[in-house]
């Protein structure tokens, strides 16, 4: 299920809502943990049941290696249980999502034949396997009390965050499940909570649905754009992943805090970095977390002198390329990261104190920086991604295909224009404007989390909310602008 | 009361009021015509096939429906009805398959049964496909509206589209012609030049290697063919014996044939149509016409906006054509109308043409 579909707005979440407070209000706690682990598994499963089996197996081995992790633990005698959980969970993680790959890739090496498995990959599977990795690796360490099963799988399996992160973790989550203080329908949390997953739902559907289509025709139809065209489709596909990926988690965000239940910032507006660190502070914060408490911190971190440092930094990214996609266009993106990272921090830590108008010339480096390297990560492989840029950096510019701007031109907004014929008067007002908006909306406006820490209930975020609420919920389907083109 | 209890209530109630209006509008405007025949005396608009063919074909009143690909886009309902005496409707799909306009085909018979006539352009560029292909990504079609399931409607009585397109026509700024004219609906015969210039432009025609051996039929292909006939055309005609299929080839103009001469395909698709034939020919209620002999069609650029799409008045000429039983193929003379068609453009001067 989608938190975007009518299932999920008119019927899950009120049932879900309806379901967990009223058992936790005669306080049936350990029930209502059920019901929410249950619907979390309707969740899931509505995407495909056979997903179902694999994150079940999954949440019973790792509970089971927490067990004897914590028997074994003081007699020093748990090592080979953290090395089996971390097997097992990327193991599992491998097999779906990288058989292929790897298979493709002997084959493009020994120029051999052997065939794909075409396996499906699991929804969420990167996100869960690593939230398991960390609870294992805690439990080793010592860091975790005794959880009751229940709570574990609702951990996991916890549907806000179960598809497309934050990537939470066990002591953030489980504790928020037994504090007793939270099983009440507490109204400032449910209204700032609706608050924030229309701000998500905005996001996701107002802005990226409508940029992802231009993006979509963009890239299959790659040899037709010329270069204004071709860098219209990669600022589309900039402005597209932040808006589709941060509204999904503002979402996740808002829908936890219905529960009470307080999830994980994940993106902190990063496209305002002055600098590509700067960036990765930003972007995918829980994911950057992961990979600096369990890779980064683990292989030496900055303690081991400045080379090292270089290299541990190259390797996380070269992991989070291969984390985010089995492909070696992610590989690239993320060495392409890590690279500039490094050189960033090379030159950075040279100087005392940088300038202010310094900063201003890294934010266009870096904007720019990560614009191109998107490309590589949007595109089927490197060898499309180099021939959007090839058409790009040709500079041969020519009028924007009709196409894409007709993209833009969502039915309202043509209504709207159509008042006063005004985008008779001002042509493309529509395309423009909506570019000129989104892009500002990233760059200018605070962050939603911002946003929703301020919220106050009040006439003026009321109107907001069942304004924005609406014009998405009738967004959300409707005649697919690309249909036709493949005719 | 908590300012965030209020909130919450009045967030709710303008969330369910507002829902339960908006859908009312589209269930009783109705612009798809899924649930019921347009409002009398409203204007409605009339743009996307993939959502209107289905409710068209389902809730209008009518005994006849022109069918096919966009080649069938420019037909008018108004020149089949004064030839034949029906109250027809047209529905065609861009670049619809032969499932896709098969199916569709299917739904009208079982829906209507004042249905009598069915005129089908079966398009040529299509004859080697497999059985099931369909176009488009499963993803993007509204399959929503072709299911009789009630609960997935929600997806069209919310959807922006339908509701702005009902207000619009609820407030009379629909399309004057729609729906009481089937004629201009997807006719594109005024949006694009004709003629020999702009066919030109679009054809390449120094870039096809000349082929001197032509290819033929093959096994293979002919099973596609079996397949591809059987589900999508005859199987619906046997299902329906009341009804009266017209089938048609798409004629397209001289330049595709120089195309497919040039490619090495020309034998190929005469034999494939004339094999076509044999098998529609075997079924009482098909009645086969081909009009590649039609020199003054065919032949003459001013018919066409490229190589394969003729505009309005070819339209009207193959109504006309059709009424007449003229280009009409029966078991006694289809083999020799193919022999002369073989005869004639393995010995035309395509160079002529320009």
């Amino acid at each position: 299920m989608l938190f975007n579909s009518y299932i999920f707005i008119l019927l899950f979440i009120p049932l879900c809502l309806l379901g967990y407070f009223l058992l936790n209000r005669f306080k049936l706690y350990i029930p209502a943990q059920f019901f929410l682990f249950g619907m979390s598994l309707w969740f899931y499963g509505y995407f495909n049941y056979r997903y179902l089996l694999i994150i079940i197996v999954s949440i019973f081995a790792n509970y089971g290696l927490y067990v004897f992790i914590g028997k074994f633990r003081e007699q020093n005698k748990a090592l080979p249980f953290l090395i089996t959980g971390i097997v097992f969970n990327l193991g599992v993680l491998g097999f779906f999502k990288y058989t292929d790959f790897f298979i493709d890739t002997v084959n493009q090496i020994f120029k051999s034949d052997l065939p794909l498995l075409k396996i499906v990959l699991p929804l969420g599977i990167s996100f869960f396997t690593f939230q398991q990795v960390s609870f294992i690796v805690d439990t080793y360490k010592g860091k975790v009390g005794k959880y009751k099963f229940i709570h574990y799988a609702s951990f996991v399996a916890f549907f806000p965050q179960l598809i497309a992160g934050p990537i939470v973790t066990h002591d953030e989550l489980i504790g928020q499940f037994t504090d007793e203080s939270k099983k009440r329908l507490d109204f400032d949390n449910l209204t700032k909570g609706i608050f924030m997953f229309t701000i998500g739902l905005s996001k996701k559907v107002l802005i990226a649905d409508v940029l992802g289509a231009i993006v979509n025709y963009g890239y299959v139809a790659s040899e037709k754009l010329n270069a204004g065209s071709a860098w219209l489709v990669i600022l589309c596909y900039t402005l597209q992943i932040y808006f589709d990926f941060s509204g999904y988690c503002d979402m996740a965000v808002g829908l936890g805090k219905m529960f009470n239940i307080d999830l994980p910032m994940n993106f902190n507006s990063p496209y305002k970095s002055k600098s590509i660190n700067e960036f990765w502070d930003r972007w995918h914060m829980t994911l950057t977390r992961f990979f600096t408490r369990y890779i980064y911190i683990p292989l030496g971190g900055n303690r081991k002198g400045e080379l090292r440092t270089y290299l541990n930094m190259f390797i996380v990214f070269f992991l989070s390329g291969l984390w985010h996609g089995a492909g070696w266009n992610f590989i690239l993106w993320g060495v392409l990261h890590g690279i500039f990272c490094i050189i960033t921090r090379f030159i950075t830590k040279r100087f005392e104190k940088i300038p202010k108008a310094v900063g201003y010339i890294g934010w266009i480096i870096t904007f720019i920086f990560v614009n191109i390297t998107w490309v590589f990560f949007r595109a089927e492989n490197i060898p499309a991604a180099l021939d959007i840029l090839k058409t790009a950096f040709s500079f041969k510019f020519a009028p924007i295909d009709p196409i894409i701007l007709n993209a833009f031109r969502t039915p309202e907004l043509i209504q709207l224009m159509g008042f006063a014929d005004i985008e008779q008067k001002i042509p493309n007002i529509i395309p423009w404007g909506f570019m000129i908006v989104s892009t500002a909306i990233a760059l200018f406006l605070p962050n939603s989390k911002k946003m929703f820490d301020k919220f106050k209930p009040n006439a003026l975020t009321l109107e907001f909310t069942i304004i924005f609420f609406i014009w998405s919920f009738i967004s959300l389907s409707g005649v697919s602008t690309f249909l036709y083109f493949n005719f | 009361m908590k300012k965030s209890k209020i909130f919450f209530i009045i967030f709710i109630a303008v969330f369910v009021i507002s829902a339960a209006l908006l859908g009312s509008l589209v269930v009783y405007v109705d612009p798809y015509f899924h649930y019921h025949a347009p409002i009398a005396g409203k204007n409605y608009i009339m743009k996307e096939q993939r959502y209107l063919n289905d409710g068209i074909v389902k809730n209008f009143d009518y005994d006849a429906a022109i069918v096919g690909s966009s080649m069938t886009e420019c037909f008018r309902t108004s020149v089949m009805d004064s030839l034949f005496g029906t109250k027809g409707v047209k529905v065609p799909f861009s670049g619809g398959s032969y499932k896709e306009v098969g199916d569709l085909t299917k739904v009208a018979c079982e829906n209507n049964k004042n249905l009598k006539m069915v005129i089908r352009g079966l398009d040529c560029n299509r004859f080697f496909n497999d059985k099931d292909e369909r176009d488009y990504e499963e993803d993007s079609y509204p399959t929503y509206l072709y299911d009789n399931k009630r609960l997935n409607d929600v997806k069209y009585i919310f959807s922006k589209n339908a509701i702005i397109d009902s207000m619009l026509i609820l407030i009379g700024r629909g399309e004057a012609s729609h729906p009481s004219s089937f004629d201009t609906y997807s006719n594109w015969n005024s949006d694009y030049p004709f003629g020999k210039d702009v066919i030109l432009a679009s054809y390449n025609r120094d870039s096809v290697i000349p082929a001197e051996k032509q290819n033929l039929l093959t096994d293979e292909e002919k099973a596609k063919i079996d397949g591809n006939i059987k589900q999508n055309v005859t199987d619906i005609a046997d299902a329906y014996p009341d009804v009266d299929f017209y089938i048609y080839y798409t004629p397209y103009s001289i330049y595709y044939l120089d195309f497919y001469l040039r490619s090495g395909d020309l034998k190929k698709q005469i034999d494939a149509e004339k094999y076509i034939t044999s098998l529609l020919l075997e079924h009482e209620n098909i009645h086969v016409y081909s009009f590649y002999m039609k020199h003054e069609l065919i032949e003459d650029p001013d018919n066409y906006k490229d190589l394969a799409h003729h505009g309005q008045a070819a339209s009207d000429m193959i109504l006309e054509w059709i009424h007449e039983k003229e280009g009409e193929l029966n078991k006694d003379n289809y083999e020799e109308y193919y022999e002369a068609l073989n005869e004639y453009y393995f010995s035309f001067d395509f160079d002529s043409m320009f």
